[in-house]
């Protein structure tokens, strides 16, 4: 809000000769008054249709509002009648980031840029924020680069967002650094800790994720991806008590929701009772948790249904092929059945995903075994051994 | 292996909620670390309250040195001092006595306002009282000092020591006891501080005089008062202070306890201690161990809020809003805790 309100007045002061009118509007829309912000506004534009500060005033009000139609239709006015004005850009970038359509944001703050906006390093961290989501990491990275790490909490974000990129990158320890270096400067925003959380999972390093986890869950009591998260780790630790708090958590914060089930589910699982596992997260498909069908493939592995196993594993890496857990498990399931080049792909995907794995050096060693590559296969077995002395996998925690 | 099943999950939510933190700028907000007493090896974490029984990996530990080293003396009892006889117990005899359980808190004496120096569980043991009496106390016997083979000793009343349910325990929730809290034997002196609960126990020496005074009192910074039973006390488990809470309600749950009484009421306050609302208990409130209870807290609007916390006992005794000026010591603080949260609605 504080940003929204620095910027209309940068608009006022930007815009020469505004109006009596508009700048009630924004005097209302400062302190508070919303409501009479956008009445004045809209009587402004009954006046003078082309009156760029009321169509942006009305945006940004808009966007306040989750008034995606509005916002964007009063953004694009501002453009067409102030082409030159990088506020139109900015905010129609924000516009669609918020909406999650990556390519338009990124394409807006680039315009914006072009035309200085004069909150350059803001528009820098937004911009490599959406071209990151928008599958292109290296080219955040090097948006970044363009300027110095900023200060104060714009600098949290900066540190975030390199996080992000190179955790896109299979680069978990750089990831990890940025990362750190975020929660550092802004302590108190959950996703930062969701990251560190999902990172030190994904680089096989559990209990060093339920630490941070637990401490997470101190500070967000009822952020629910938080909880979901101490769950997993409490899971991949095999310790069904703490699995069991999450699930309490989550359920004192959302009764209804479908995280809920899958937790439920690693308790059963944790207990040795599969029936109720394959039936929670079976459920948990049901309402959506894409998720919910690794743990399904797994169940069904364990069970010795490999069909029923691949077909629940083909649907979690169609929901995210990035998963480097799903590509070990169908990976290992195609290897037994001969089909080498359709593993070697899955396989592969897992080292670039989970380059510590020692599980996945292992079936690489068996593949390259397979494929008469012994020299391929002896490194990969000699990594295997490297890797086994610290992978909790091998040392209790759960697989 | 662990697996990535949940960036899936929250990979959607992610953008949008990080968004709405640009706008809604949470920055500037301090989580402050946890601040916990010197000396202990560990503590409990309120935030892992679930069950009325503290898992014996979750108790918190607290002693003056290390563990000692268990040797074949280690596993005997002596009982001596002011008595008629004196005899020495191999522990293989003394559990082959009939066993007695008692669920009891145990908080260590300095344990501070909202600290994890406290933990229940389930005792199973000998009653001391009968340890005593085989050794035919004589009439000057007014105290039972009771020696650890860490060198650690603490003297408490023998009514305190007699009473049916003072245990010399050697089991712990149904497991042996572990090293860290006493094995093979240990005191458990219920609703007393834990000071009194001593481990690795290899003497029981009756006494006229209660050798604790001086310790007691020492430098005159201390109370004149003997520090013996736990004060009535409550603690919180969600939230802590400077937690960070988003939805329109919340639950808010902690535990009670009353040394050697039972809780009566736990009561919240959210508005600066003006008005108090009864949390619900969800344990029956027994003598010596703490209840679990829980608000729901349907939080008017977003900001700061302080919360406090008190309970009171079955005699009627509060826990006092704020800790007696006088008190030079920090031992059996009591007062009131207050957690600051911050809660957000996002956009």
């Amino acid at each position: 809000m504080a940003k929204v309100i620095l910027c209309v007045g940068l608009i006022a002061a930007s815009l020469a000769g505004a109006q009596e009118p508009i700048q009630e509007a924004e005097t209302a829309f400062r302190s508070g008054d919303v409501k009479r912000a956008a009445a004045l506004a809209q009587d402004v534009l009954a006046n003078d249709p082309n009156s760029v500060q009321a169509h942006l005033l009305l945006g940004i009000i808009a966007s306040q509002n989750v008034a995606w139609v509005s916002a964007i239709r009063n953004f694009e006015a501002v453009i067409r009648l102030a082409p030159s004005n990088p506020h139109g850009y900015f905010y129609l970038g924000q516009a669609y980031l918020y909406q999650q359509k990556w390519d338009q944001a990124a394409k807006n703050f680039v315009l914006a840029l072009e035309r200085r906006y004069p909150d350059n390093q803001r528009i820098v961290v937004e911009l490599a924020f959406a071209e990151n989501e928008a599958g292109q990491p290296r080219k955040a990275l090097q948006t970044l680069a363009s300027i110095q790490a900023p200060s104060g909490p714009l600098a949290a974000q900066f540190y975030a967002v390199i996080a992000f990129a190179q955790g896109k990158l299979h680069e978990p320890s750089l990831a990890m650094e940025a990362m750190q270096r975020a929660v550092e400067i802004d302590a108190v925003n959950p996703e930062y800790r969701e990251f560190i959380i999902s990172t030190r999972l994904n680089m096989n390093q559990p209990s060093l994720a339920l630490a941070e986890a637990i401490n997470a869950q101190k500070c967000f009591p009822d952020q629910q991806e938080i909880q979901y998260l101490f769950g997993l780790a409490g899971y991949y630790m095999n310790n069904p008590s703490l699995v069991r708090i999450a699930l309490r958590n989550l359920s004192d914060a959302d009764p209804g929701s479908a995280q809920q089930v899958v937790l439920l589910g690693m308790v059963h699982r944790l207990e040795g009772k599969s029936d109720q596992a394959t039936s929670e997260f079976l459920e948990a498909s049901r309402r959506g948790v894409t998720g919910a069908h690794l743990l399904l493939g797994l169940v069904f592995k364990e069970k010795g249904d490999l069909a029923g196993a691949e077909r629940e594993l083909l649907e979690a890496e169609r929901a995210n092929p990035g998963n480097g857990q799903v590509a070990l498990e169908l990976g290992k399931i195609l290897l037994g059945r001969g089909e080498t080049s359709q593993a070697a792909l899955r396989l592969q995907r897992a080292e670039r995903c989970m380059p510590t794995n020692a599980a996945v050096q292992y079936e690489l060693a068996r593949l390259y075994n397979r494929l008469g590559q012994k020299q391929k296969s002896e490194e990969c077995l000699q990594k295997f051994k490297q890797l086994r002395q610290t992978d909790p996998a091998f040392s209790g925690a759960r697989q | 292996m662990p697996s990535t099943v949940h960036h899936q999950l929250e990979k959607a939510s992610f953008s949008r909620r990080h968004f709405a933190r640009i706008l809604g700028g949470l920055a500037g907000l301090q989580y402050p670390a946890p601040q916990w007493a010197q000396g202990e090896a560990s503590s409990f974490d309120f935030s892992l309250l679930a069950d009325w029984i503290t898992s014996n990996p979750m108790f918190f530990i607290r002693h003056h040195g290390d563990p000692p080293i268990e040797t074949s003396e280690s596993r005997t009892l002596s009982i001596e001092g002011e008595v008629s006889r004196k005899y020495t117990l191999q522990y293989e005899e003394l559990v082959r006595q009939p066993p007695k359980t008692v669920v009891t808190t145990i908080e260590c004496v300095e344990n501070p306002i909202g600290g994890g120096l406290v933990s229940t569980a389930e005792w199973t043991g000998t009653k001391l009282r009968e340890i005593l009496e085989r050794a035919e106390p004589l009439s000057s016997a007014r105290f039972v000092r009771l020696h650890g083979s860490d060198s650690y000793a603490r003297t408490v009343p023998l009514s305190k020591a007699s009473h049916p349910d003072t245990l010399l325990a050697y089991r712990m929730n149904g497991d042996d006891l572990p090293s860290a809290h006493g094995r093979p034997l240990r005191a458990v002196i219920p609703g007393w501080y834990g000071m009194d609960s001593v481990k690795w126990l290899r003497k029981v020496e009756l006494t006229a005089e209660d050798f604790d005074q001086d310790y007691l009192l020492q430098s005159g910074t201390r109370s004149a008062e003997p520090i013996t039973a736990m004060q009535i006390k409550a603690a919180f488990a969600r939230p802590l202070d400077g937690a960070v809470i988003f939805g329109h309600g919340f639950v808010v749950r902690g535990a009670a306890w009353a040394g050697e009484d039972s809780v009566e009421r736990v009561e919240l306050s959210v508005d600066g201690m003006r008005s108090w609302q009864q949390a619900r208990l969800l344990d029956r409130p027994e003598l010596y161990a703490w209840v679990r209870w829980q608000w729901d807290w349907q939080i008017p609007a977003p900001g700061s809020y302080e919360l406090a916390l008190r309970a009171t006992d079955s005699r009627g005794r509060i826990q006092p809003l704020e800790r007696n000026p006088n008190r030079l010591d920090s031992y059996g603080q009591n007062s009131c805790q207050k957690v600051r949260v911050t809660v957000v609605w996002p956009k």
